[in-house]
């Protein structure tokens, strides 16, 4: 048996595999609106809701569990935590509906949603 | 052994700047090498040791939930490879790198999900059936570039006596 | 108290000011000192340590007290400001939950019953005494006397047009913003995420509070345990709801009713809500939903999953 590296058939799988993903991601940026609303959860429990249109100044925004959000101009992005990798901070400003940043090791996750699910407050 | 080439792989690529193209928490994945080896040449017990010591090396490293990540991606990265390395005569080295690397991102993306109780980290699925697709398909390529000399290092090792 | 507060005013002249949050953080810490169970500096915490004896009690708390048990004696023995005994033994309040013994759920019983309160009025000084073992619990209704507060404080502000308010999930919305006085208070899916919502509320001027067997609960032996004790039985309260949000005139009923609702079913509360006008969404486990008229016009289901019954 001899294996090659790539065959036809393997390069038309990968081929459509990338369409497939890149069109995702295509899709998810262009047709993106920008969000209104942040919500903050931790541990699947909301801690707070951020309304981004509103936020004028820099807001600094600290959890109970160490991790703080900065939100600005419309985005919002995690800038401090305690986790060993940074990938939360490394996910960058995030703004439009749909977006999601999120530190694992802290089960912390910021959501933002857009203006047609938009809403003052929520109960829970 | 391999174990040793998996850990000091990962170590290695560590060290390496992330690349721009990117996205955050997406490694290059190169000591899924040494776990494609042992997943082709060695079997799945193997396979699967390297997986866990690899888990457990980046739950030392990195805590507890990069643990249970780590593991989950990389179980179902090692299945995949060696269900197509086992039952699939054709299917190419890079085609192998790129499913078992877009699996390992999904099963870490699914722990994600569980760890923090919010679906919505779903999300990241797109930009990292990507990372996966190019980082699979580097490391297939590199995999059968070093096979030859792989395959000398075991021989070496069996005529010692120890693996 | 350990929940969020939120709070987004809203100022006449479109200028923002940090001092009226500020005034609502330190009432809320004012009141936790008065109603918390856990917090060993509260006056409950010292009643509570006190259990059997006549206690001393500022009018303020005995003010949530009696007006809690006022809703809650509708309920029968179901629901009660003592129900500390038995969410001690589920360890609820502390969040290191527990499945007590059936002989301890049966003990615990009896010390629920807040036909046990006495009350003795000397000199305009009350006195408050129960059995001995017997626990006062506000937890139900302490997010919602938290918003009441809140609600004072902005009310007394003559430069906020209105704001909105939520203390962990419990939501009061009062007054107008940028000239508007409908308020959209998005309902959490009990099924989804913690950002996710089914429905949005559009109301003006109230409170709303939401019971949902998805907000603390924990497994054994792979039966699923939730928070809300109905205390006739010990055991969490077993029915085909998932979750009662209800809208009421204050936090204190608006909480202590989505509890109530939520242990009595929908038929039961219905008669109840009519009583103090307080009006309710049934959301059930096969995610129909149901609404009393007052909340028809305004619920608007934003998840296909759901529909109205």
């Amino acid at each position: 048996m001899k294996r090659k590296l790539i065959t036809k058939k393997d390069f038309i799988l990968i081929v459509v595999l990338a369409l497939v993903s890149v069109s995702l991601l295509v899709f998810n940026s262009f047709y993106k609106k920008d969000g209104e609303t942040a919500v903050i959860s931790v541990d699947g429990k909301t801690v707070k809701v951020l309304d981004l249109s509103k936020i004028d100044k820099k807001a600094e925004i600290e959890l109970e569990n160490g991790v703080v959000i900065t939100a600005e101009n419309g985005t919002v992005c995690f800038t401090e935590s305690d986790c060993r990798d940074k990938v939360c901070i490394g996910t960058g400003k995030i703004s439009k509906a749909g977006d999601t940043a999120v530190c694992v090791p802290n089960k912390t996750v910021i959501t933002v949603i857009g203006e047609s699910d938009s809403f003052d407050t929520v109960t829970y | 052994m391999l174990s040793a080439v998996a850990l000091v792989l990962s170590f290695l690529e560590s060290l390496i700047p992330t690349a721009a193209f990117m996205p955050p928490g997406a490694k290059a994945g190169f000591s899924n090498i040494a776990t494609m080896f042992a997943a082709s040449s060695m079997g799945l017990i193997p396979a699967l040791a390297i997986t866990v010591i690899k888990a457990l090396f980046a739950g030392v490293t990195r805590g507890a939930s990069a643990f249970f990540m780590s593991f989950a991606g990389g179980v179902l990265s090692t299945l995949t490879m060696f269900i197509l390395f086992k039952f699939t005569k054709n299917s190419g080295y890079m085609l192998i790198g790129v499913l078992s690397a877009v699996m390992h991102n999904i099963g870490q993306l699914v722990v994600a999900a569980f760890i923090v109780g919010n679906k919505a980290v779903i999300g990241y699925a797109p930009i990292l059936l990507i990372a996966g697709i190019i980082t699979g398909a580097i490391t297939g390529s590199i995999f059968r570039a070093v096979i030859p000399a792989l395959l000398k290092v075991e021989n070496i090792l069996i005529q010692k006596g120890g693996k | 108290m350990g929940s969020v507060v939120t709070v987004q005013p809203y100022y006449k002249d479109g200028k923002s000011s940090d001092k009226l949050k500020k005034e609502i953080i330190e009432e809320i810490k004012r009141v936790d000192l008065i109603i918390s169970k856990n917090n060993t500096e509260s006056e409950l915490y010292g009643i509570n340590q006190n259990s059997g004896k006549e206690n001393k009690i500022s009018k303020e708390l005995f003010d949530y007290i009696w007006d809690t048990t006022d809703i809650y004696s509708l309920s029968g023995n179901k629901l009660s400001v003592t129900s500390g005994a038995l969410t001690e033994l589920w360890g609820i309040d502390t969040e290191e939950f527990r499945l007590p013994d059936d002989s301890e759920i049966k003990k615990a019983i009896p010390l629920c019953l807040d036909s046990n309160i006495r009350v003795t009025e000397n000199d305009l000084k009350i006195s408050i005494g129960v059995q001995e073992g017997q626990i006062f619990n506000l937890g139900s209704v302490g997010k919602g006397i938290a918003c009441d507060k809140a609600v004072e404080i902005i009310a007394s502000e003559e430069q906020c047009e209105g704001a909105v308010v939520s203390v962990g999930g419990s939501v009061a919305v009062y007054g107008t913003h940028d000239g508007k006085d409908i308020w959209t208070v998005g309902i959490r899916d009990p099924y989804g995420s913690a950002s996710d919502i089914f429905a949005k509320l559009n109301v003006k001027n109230c409170f709303i509070s939401t019971s949902g067997n998805y907000e603390k609960k924990f497994i054994i032996d792979g039966k699923t345990y939730h928070h809300i004790l109905d205390l006739e039985t010990g055991y969490p309260v077993e029915n085909d709801l998932a979750a009662v949000t209800v809208v009421a005139s204050s936090g204190l009923e608006s909480d202590a009713f989505s509890t109530m609702c939520y242990v009595l079913g929908e038929e039961e509360s219905r008669k109840l809500l009519e009583m103090y006008e307080a009006e309710a969404v049934f959301i059930y486990s096969d995610k129909t939903v149901s609404v009393t008229d007052g909340l028809k016009e305004s619920l608007e289901i934003i998840n296909d999953d759901y529909s109205l019954k």
